[in-house]
Parts: structure tokens; sequence; C-alpha cells
């Protein structure tokens, strides 16, 4: 009991000799402004094992990817066209993409209106078709092109399935993507894509039916 | 829809998205170009390190590199990132290894697959949905940004089509997370906004309207992998139409998101 009041009154001893000494010093060499003082206390608190870190942002990455395509899409009872599109994508894992693409083509004329004399299904403005969707790409068979002994390029075929919608006839369809194709890298940042895809929608512009407009395009890509 | 005319036009549209596009891609190479970062160079740690050809699992590995060597960090695919050894040998190496490699000078390296830290300090979440709009399929993209621990502000666009009418929904609104550390994190929303909805041409011969609503959500984060979530929710609308009575829409959806 007595040797813990010993150690309790030497401890407060010692800190009350500390608080003083602190007071005194901070009296007796007042700081001129708030900048030298903070100077000091860097100096006294701040410990010189600061280590840098390399992060992610300190490397470039090359996870998304803008591009072109064109090629030949063939509506459903309206013969086929050639189409031009936009393709942005997030390369998510090795395994995984997101794609968003939008097209642009134009509707030929059917059956019906070429043998029918004069018969026009949809006005030139109903004949303008566009879509937009966004798919998941999956990466089946990553692996390499070689070409000749020495020449090796990085590839990948790959399966998509995605949701969008097609403007048609100056109306709106929910329409699903399904397709594949195969990605040829030129380099690590350029890359080349062959890919073929059925863009299947509900309309009723001759008799209500499930269309599937088919799609094969060639396509251009950068990475940055 | 059937209608007889005299004249069989052809219309030429200018492309002018390939203009925009190739403006585009100029700027990207050439800021690309500009960015040349100082050489990352660390020193291999473990006792050897396998080095592929190509970004992917399945590429072969074609070098072993010993403890102790020092290689250049040259850029990142996905999970994967291109090194360059000492004698000039450029292969990839998996972002788990790089982990465990120090800097030339000893920083530490910080390279690793995002991972549930992340996902709680979660700032910007991008994505896409798929749902049901009053019981029709819908599509939407959302951005949102949490600005404080519990709260984000979030902006929507959900297009909903369907055989008698298509709806376009333009939301902004607020998101509360309860719990955003969770593995399934929990959240409200309560938004407002503006859905457009037109008749489909084909069927009906009803009016385009274009109503304010109010918005009320429940719903839920699942941290998948990596920067990725899911989300699951189900939202109540109350339409403000101009005539008398209020309309309820319900509205589920399921989505995939980015966060970063």
């Amino acid at each position: 009991m007595n040797r813990r009041l010993t150690m309790t009154y030497r401890l407060t001893l010692a800190l009350v000799l500390s608080l003083a000494g602190c007071l005194a010093y901070a009296q007796s060499d007042p700081p001129v402004d708030g900048e030298t003082d903070s100077a000091i206390l860097n100096e006294i608190i701040t410990p010189d094992i600061e280590r840098r870190r390399i992060k992610q942002s300190q490397l470039d990455s090359e996870d998304w990817e803008i591009g072109i395509y064109g090629g030949v899409f063939s509506i459903e009872d309206f013969g086929s066209n050639s189409i031009v599109g936009l393709r942005f994508a997030y390369h998510m894992t090795e395994d995984f993409v997101v794609e968003l693409n939008y097209g642009v083509t134009d509707a030929q004329e059917s059956s019906i209106e070429v043998l029918g004399g004069g018969i026009r299904l949809l006005t030139d403005d109903q004949r303008e078709y566009s879509y937009y969707n966004v798919s998941l790409v999956y990466n089946l068979f990553p692996g390499e092109i070689f070409l000749g002994r020495k020449k090796a390029f990085n590839s990948s075929f790959y399966l998509l399935a995605g949701a969008g919608n097609t403007t048609f006839n100056e109306n709106d369809y929910f329409t699903y993507t399904i397709g594949g194709g195969l990605r040829f890298y030129l380099t690590d940042a350029i890359a080349l894509h062959f890919t073929a895809k059925d863009h299947i929608f509900r309309n009723d512009i001759i008799e209500d039916k499930l269309t599937n407009n088919l799609e094969g395009s060639l396509g251009l890509s950068f990475y940055f | 829809m059937i209608y007889l005319s005299s004249t069989a036009r052809k219309k030429e549209r200018p492309p002018p998205l390939l203009t925009y596009l190739f403006a585009l891609i100029v700027l990207l190479t050439s800021s690309y170009a500009n960015a040349k970062k100082e050489a990352l160079r660390v020193v291999v740690t473990e006792t050897y390190l396998n080095m592929h050809t190509g970004p992917s699992r399945g590429h072969p590995v074609f070098h072993v590199l010993e403890k102790g060597e020092v290689i250049t960090l040259l850029k990142s695919k996905t999970d994967w990132i291109k090194v360059e050894t000492e004698k000039g040998l450029l292969g990839w190496i998996h972002r788990r290894h790089i982990d465990t490699t120090v800097g030339i000078n000893g920083e530490l390296v910080d390279l690793g697959i995002p991972d549930r830290d992340d996902f709680a300090n979660r700032q910007w979440e991008l994505g896409f949905t798929v749902g049901e709009f009053d019981n029709i399929d819908s599509l939407g993209v959302n951005l949102s940004w949490r600005f404080t621990k519990n709260l984000a502000a979030e902006l929507r666009y959900t297009q909903a089509t369907g055989r008698f009418s298509n709806s376009k929904l333009v939301s902004w609104g607020l998101v509360h997370y309860p719990f955003p550390e969770w593995r399934f994190s929990p959240f409200f929303t309560l938004a407002n906004g503006q859905v457009d909805i037109s008749p489909n041409s084909d069927l009906s011969q009803a009016q385009d309207t274009d109503d304010n609503f109010f918005m009320v959500g429940i719903g839920g984060h699942y941290h998948l992998l990596h920067r990725f979530l899911i989300r699951l929710e189900y939202n109540d609308y109350t339409t403000l139409p101009d005539r008398n009575e209020n309309e309820n829409i319900q509205e589920w959806k399921i989505g995939f998101s980015a966060f970063f």
C-alpha cells in the first residue's frame, strides 16, 4: 500500500515537473508566429522513416478500350446494308469485359416493296436503324496467333451477351444481343476485332414476330 | 401500316460520328504520348517469379525471375503487369506477385488487387442495370458519388421499352448507406425526376406524356470481387401528372457496377 502511494506520488511529481518544464520552455522562448511553431514541432515529432509508396496511379493501365467498327447488317425482311459503329469497353479482369456499342444503318426494301409495284411499308425516316447495347464479354479462348517463326500476336476468342435498345420504324424495341468474336492484338494498345452478332427483338412491321438481325463486322480498337 | 408513295427517294446522311471519333482518337493518342512516366523499378523479394508471354494465366511461362533481380514495371492490363528485366526481356507478371516486391529505394509497392477495404471506401460507382419498370423490360445506367461516409448523390437514366409504350426516365437523388463497409451493404433511395412515356407507334394512338415523379427505393450492394459489385433494388414511383390522381409504378432492377 505504502509503495503504491510512493509510486503514485513520484509519477504525479514527474508529470507536474515535465509539464512545468514544457511551460517554462514555451514561456522562455515564445515562437514568433504559427509557422515557426509548427516547424519546431515537426522537427521534434515527425520521424524520418517515411517510405514512399509505388501506387497504381504511377503505372499506365490499359483497361479501357475505344474503337470503331464497320461491316454488314442484315435486317430481317429488309435486306442487308453496311453498318458503322462505336465500341467502348472496360476490361474488368482477364476473363470479363463490359462493352457498350452504338451502331447505325439503313433498312433496304423488303420483298413486298420490291415486287409489289409501288407499295411502301416504311418511309425514309422509318428506315433509319440505330441500336445501342451493353454486353458482358467472356474471353473464352485467350491465346496467341503465330506468324512465321518469330512473330506472335496475343489474341482472344470471346462470347458476348447483352441487352439494349433498337430504334427502327421510328419506334424503340428492347433488344437482346448474343454473339462472339476474335480480338487480335496488333500491339498491346491496338487490336482488331472480328465480330458476329445477332440482335433479337419482337416487332410487327410485317407480322408480329421475333426477328433475328445479323451483324458481321471488322473493328479497330485502341486501349488506354 | 402500309402506305403508298409515288416517289422512291433515297436520303444520304453524313456520318458526323466518324469525324468525332477520329478527333477523339487523335486527342487520346497525343495525350498518351505526352504522358511519359518515370520508370518504376522494383526488386524481386520472392524466391522466384514466373514471367508469362501474355496477360493471362493461359499464356506460357517463358522465364523465371530470381530473388534480388531488378525489374521495371511498364504498364498494367487487368491483373497483369508488363515488366522488363535488366537484360531487356519483356513479359507479364500477375499483380499479386508484384505486391511482394519492393521499390529500388525501399518503397512499398501497393499494386494489389482491390479488396474489401477499397469497397468500404468506394467513392464513385458506375454501372448498368436490367429489370422491370411497370412490368416492362428496362435497361438503365447509374452514376453515383459518395460524398460522406453514409450519403451519396446519384444520377440515373432508365429506358423501358414495351410493346405498347416506351418510357424514358431521368432521376437524381440521394442514397443513404447505413453500413457502407458491410459486404452486403443495404441502401435507401430518395429521388425525383422526369418520365417521358410515349406510345408504341405500331399499336396505340395514345398521347405522349411527360410527368414528374417522386421515388423511394430500397436496395443493396454486394461486393463481388476486385472493384465490382452487384446491386439489387426495388423502387416505388409516384408520378405527379397534370391529371387529377397520382399514379403508382413499381420497379425492380439488378445491376452490375464498378467502383473507384
